[in-house]
């Protein structure tokens, strides 16, 4: 499948997206069963991010720092990197300090990318255990979503 | 000289206040707390404020519901989290206003993301 190469600032002077717009090309998406077809999954999603777009400073009466362009740009790139996969965005809702968190979930697994204005990572909750985190960059897509979509059996 | 505070009980319960306009935006699609609402800022040095439940109602900790949500959690999940939370009322003194139910969760780093997302796991919303 071929697909356009999204436009991408580097996060802390590297490039977050690049790597994972070539993975992504590659990802076998029948391993998820999902198929190619591209499809409508994350609508809301990026109407939230288009609304996050008019956030201001104290946007939460807390003292809220707004995502900046270049945050709210990641994000999108990874949204439309997850919809070319066929991953659905579980929820995106932006954070005090300027940071958009990006939740997926499947199978009671759940993943948190958090796009700050500096730098990224990702938090894997599982269904059973503690969570573990970690720098997110462009390599670890791929095994972040064959992670999520893993069957774990939940502690009866 | 550093305050006294006092450890709140293990059998108690929490409340934290998020904000929910303009697009009830930390809050998920079922109605559960997003990680950012018990995520640190700078302004917090380190405490995340909330109520002790006993020592409160729903409708004093929410303050104006229609620009906030209320959420719960027990404070034994705070410290099964490796968390402690203290006693920290507000006094017209000190913050201007009086608010005897105010607690303090300690032990978060603001970098800290794993934290938060279980603590929002674990709470629930009070639904006035």
């Amino acid at each position: 499948m071929l697909i356009s190469t999204p436009d991408f600032t580097p996060i802390n002077s590297r490039p977050l997206l690049t790597q994972t717009v070539r993975t992504v090309r590659t990802l076998d998406k029948n391993v998820f069963g999902l198929g190619s077809a591209r499809f409508p999954l994350n609508e809301r999603v990026s109407r939230l991010l288009n609304e996050f777009k008019r956030l201001e400073t104290n946007w939460d009466e807390d003292g809220a720092l707004p995502p900046s362009s270049t945050v709210i740009r990641q994000a999108e790139n990874l949204v439309d990197l997850l919809q070319i996969a066929g991953q659905k965005v579980y929820h995106i809702a932006p954070g005090p300090n300027g940071e958009i968190m990006i939740d997926l979930r499947e199978n009671g697994n759940s993943v948190e990318i958090l796009i700050y204005p500096t730098y990224a990572k990702f938090v894997r909750f599982p269904v059973v255990g503690s969570p573990t985190q970690g720098e997110f960059d462009d390599h670890q897509l791929p095994n972040i979503l064959k992670w999520l979509h893993e069957k774990t059996e939940a502690p009866r | 000289m550093k305050k006294q505070r006092l450890l709140v009980e293990q059998s108690e319960w929490l409340y934290r206040r998020s904000y929910s306009l303009p697009l009830k935006n930390y809050m998920n699609p079922d109605g559960t707390a997003t990680s950012r609402v018990f995520k640190l800022r700078e302004k917090d040095g380190g405490e995340l404020s909330v109520d002790v439940k006993s020592k409160t109602t729903s409708e004093i900790s929410i303050g104006d519901s229609s620009k906030y949500m209320l959420f719960e959690i027990a404070n034994q999940d705070i410290l099964d989290t490796d968390l402690l939370t203290y006693h920290d009322p507000c006094t017209l003194e000190t913050h201007g206003y009086v608010n005897v139910a105010h607690a303090v969760i300690v032990g978060m780093a603001i970098d800290d993301d794993m934290t938060p997302g279980l603590l929002a796991r674990r709470s629930k919303r009070v639904v006035l």
